[in-house]
């Protein structure tokens, strides 16, 4: 499934110019960027944790799950998904403060992603990003409920 | 669809979550299983909430708001706490879905009150013994 088609994308029309497909392009390509770029982000802070707290690794393979099939998705959608760097993000010493740090970024994502679907033209793609934003606010809740679990298995 | 018929087609929704959890809310004991049954009632005031919410905004649209159909199917008739709460979970489910296609349909306000609707019911999903999901509300993808 490609999200050209969840975004709306329309067909050419045989009586325009042919230089105007650049000018119709998907409306909503910024959003899907945008979108990509805070679920990679997302995605990265869960591997960097996962590789610098082996006592979570198990518990994290779920997130990494969900947002890793957000990115593939996402990518799938955008010819060109190259953007600014991301800000460099440093895993927290104790895993108990880098599962707080990871529930903050995923609280982070879900404000983002509500932004997006709100500022979305298409309604697939609002739905979509609300999907994403629905799954991010079940990961700050899932990474909240895993702490105490964590922190008595790192004792 | 039109935004007016996705409010109608998410007031249908809240009036079966309304029948459900009020179902499932008298079947369980709140003596003997207290935490299932304030989760099904915070459940049932809840989805109670939303329907009269969407009742009135649809009256004030000037439209007849759909009512309740003349019964629901709830799973089976079994007063296991477990099975209760995952009855309740489908119930959820369905209700995540139902907002997000209120945000495919709507904008402005109304989109952002269905984002928030949306998420608030796929939490309710983890509440009810559910697990994460990568895209709640969407079973396309799910």
């Amino acid at each position: 499934m490609t999200l050209l088609g969840l975004t709306g994308c329309t067909e050419e029309r045989p009586d325009e110019p042919a230089a105007l497909p650049r000018l119709r392009r998907n409306p909503d390509h910024e959003l899907v960027v945008a979108s990509l770029a805070v679920e990679q982000r997302h995605l990265d802070r869960v591997r960097a944790v996962r590789r610098r707290h082996r006592s979570v690794r198990a518990a994290l393979a779920a997130s990494l799950a969900v947002h890793q099939a957000h990115v593939e998705l996402l990518r799938g959608a955008v010819e060109d998904a190259s953007g600014p760097e991301a800000a460099s993000w440093s895993v927290p010493g104790k895993p108990e403060r880098a599962l707080d740090a990871l529930a903050a970024s995923a609280r982070a994502a879900y404000r983002e992603q509500v932004d997006i679907a709100m500022a979305a033209e298409s309604g697939t793609f609002a739905r979509l990003a609300t999907g994403m934003a629905a799954a991010a606010a079940q990961q700050e809740r899932f990474l909240t409920d895993l702490r105490p679990r964590s922190r008595g298995a790192a004792r | 669809m039109t935004p007016v018929e996705a409010l109608q087609t998410t007031l249908a929704g809240e009036h079966a979550a309304v029948h459900v959890f009020a179902t499932l809310g008298g079947r369980v004991s709140a003596s003997a299983n207290p935490t299932t049954a304030a989760r099904l009632r915070e459940g049932y005031e809840t989805h109670r909430a939303r329907r009269d919410h969407l009742r009135s905004w649809l009256a004030d649209l000037g439209e007849q708001p759909v009512p309740p159909a003349a019964g629901y199917d709830v799973d089976d008739d079994s007063r296991d706490p477990e099975r209760l709460t995952a009855s309740a979970r489908r119930a959820e489910e369905r209700c995540t879905a139902v907002y997000a296609q209120l945000v495919a349909s709507s904008t402005g306000p109304t989109r952002r009150w269905a984002v928030q609707a949306a998420t608030d019911s796929a939490l309710r999903c983890l509440s009810l013994g559910g697990t994460p999901s990568a895209y709640p509300g969407l079973r396309e993808l799910s």
